[in-house]
């Protein structure tokens, strides 16, 4: 019943629902609260992250800093666009991996449902000549960064806490 | 699983022409760093620190990702041999990141299918981390609602805590 979805929507957009057992109010401050953010927008196990500012308000900047604990890192800037408390949200994202990505403009939209929650979130695709470039451009960076990555992982030993 | 060629054919120099095409699809991710993880996972360590460890390879993918290019294409930037690009492009074609199709007399190479700008890959890729941070989410709700009563004082306090977070980092 709370199955996420994902689907596409032309060649430019994603769109993702999920449901939540919450109301709109809690779905959307969990959204929007840097100190419950934190707790739940990690990525992958293991992640944290140690740095997180959302101004919740329309121009207010964005900046979340993912860590994974071994010296591997990257973060994400934006800016807050339109806050409609506790139905809708749209910002302007891009990651930096370490050149920032293209724009990816998001609307996140909470509706109620029943005790709880649908939330749908709209996202840009970036198109095949921006991914193109992106991997051109960031090639050379993102190998160095994964060929340290993977040493480090190489190195790694079974016992380590 | 991926080849059939022994790892010691993996070493440069070994003097064997580039090996038929490696045409099985591979499971792809949009990133370098998730896709040397499915390597890791997949294949063996070596060859994917093989394949990546050398400055020519990378520049062959990142030309190759913008299109598919001949040897004689990818040897010109450099001041190399078409052997000796030949050597480095079965290399990659080894650990899974490239693929050659016979065209007439020429044999093209290309970024392997799904392996590096993959709308489904990448879009795999967002599944799960968001599939992951939902999950998390569920907990984090449960756990204000067992807290409901503090609701209302928490969203006073909810710009104050803010501006805390941003000045503490």
């Amino acid at each position: 019943m709370n199955r996420m979805t994902l689907t596409t929507e032309g060649d430019r957009h994603v769109l993702v629902t999920r449901r939540f057992a919450a109301s709109p109010e809690m779905v959307y401050r969990a959204h929007t609260e840097p100190e419950l953010i934190q707790q739940w927008m990690l990525g992958p196990e293991g992640w944290t992250m140690p740095v997180c500012i959302n101004e919740a308000r329309p121009g207010g900047q964005i900046r979340y800093e993912w860590t994974d604990g071994n010296g591997n890192g990257f973060h994400l800037t934006g800016e807050n666009v339109e806050l409609v408390p506790f139905s809708r949200i749209r910002h302007i994202e891009r990651m930096h991996v370490p050149d920032p990505t293209p724009d990816n403009h998001v609307e996140t939209r909470f509706e109620a449902d029943g005790d709880g929650t649908i939330m749908t979130m709209r996202m840009t695709l970036p198109d095949t000549e921006t991914r193109a470039a992106m991997l051109a451009t960031g090639m050379e960076h993102g190998m160095e960064a994964s060929y340290v990555r993977l040493e480090a992982i190489a190195q790694q030993t079974p016992s380590r806490p | 699983m991926r080849y059939s060629s022994q790892p010691s054919s993996l070493q440069e120099g070994d003097g064997s022409e580039p090996g038929a095409s490696t045409l099985e699809p591979a499971s792809g991710c949009l990133t370098i760093a998730s896709r040397l993880y499915n390597l890791m996972v997949m294949q063996s360590l070596d060859t994917a620190f093989f394949a990546l460890a050398d400055p020519t390879r990378r520049a062959i993918l990142a030309r190759l990702a913008t299109g598919e290019a001949t040897v004689m294409e990818l040897a010109e930037p450099f001041d190399m041999s078409q052997p000796a690009i030949s050597r480095h492009l079965r290399v990659l074609q080894h650990a899974g990141l490239v693929s050659r199709r016979v065209e007439g007399t020429k044999r093209p190479c290309r970024l392997q299918a799904g392996a590096l700008d993959e709308v489904e890959a990448w879009l795999d890729m967002l599944r799960k981390a968001l599939t992951h941070n939902y999950d998390r989410l569920d907990r984090v709700l449960g756990q204000m609602q067992s807290a409901v009563p503090a609701t209302t004082k928490a969203k006073k306090k909810q710009t104050a805590t803010k501006k805390d977070r941003s000045s503490a980092k």
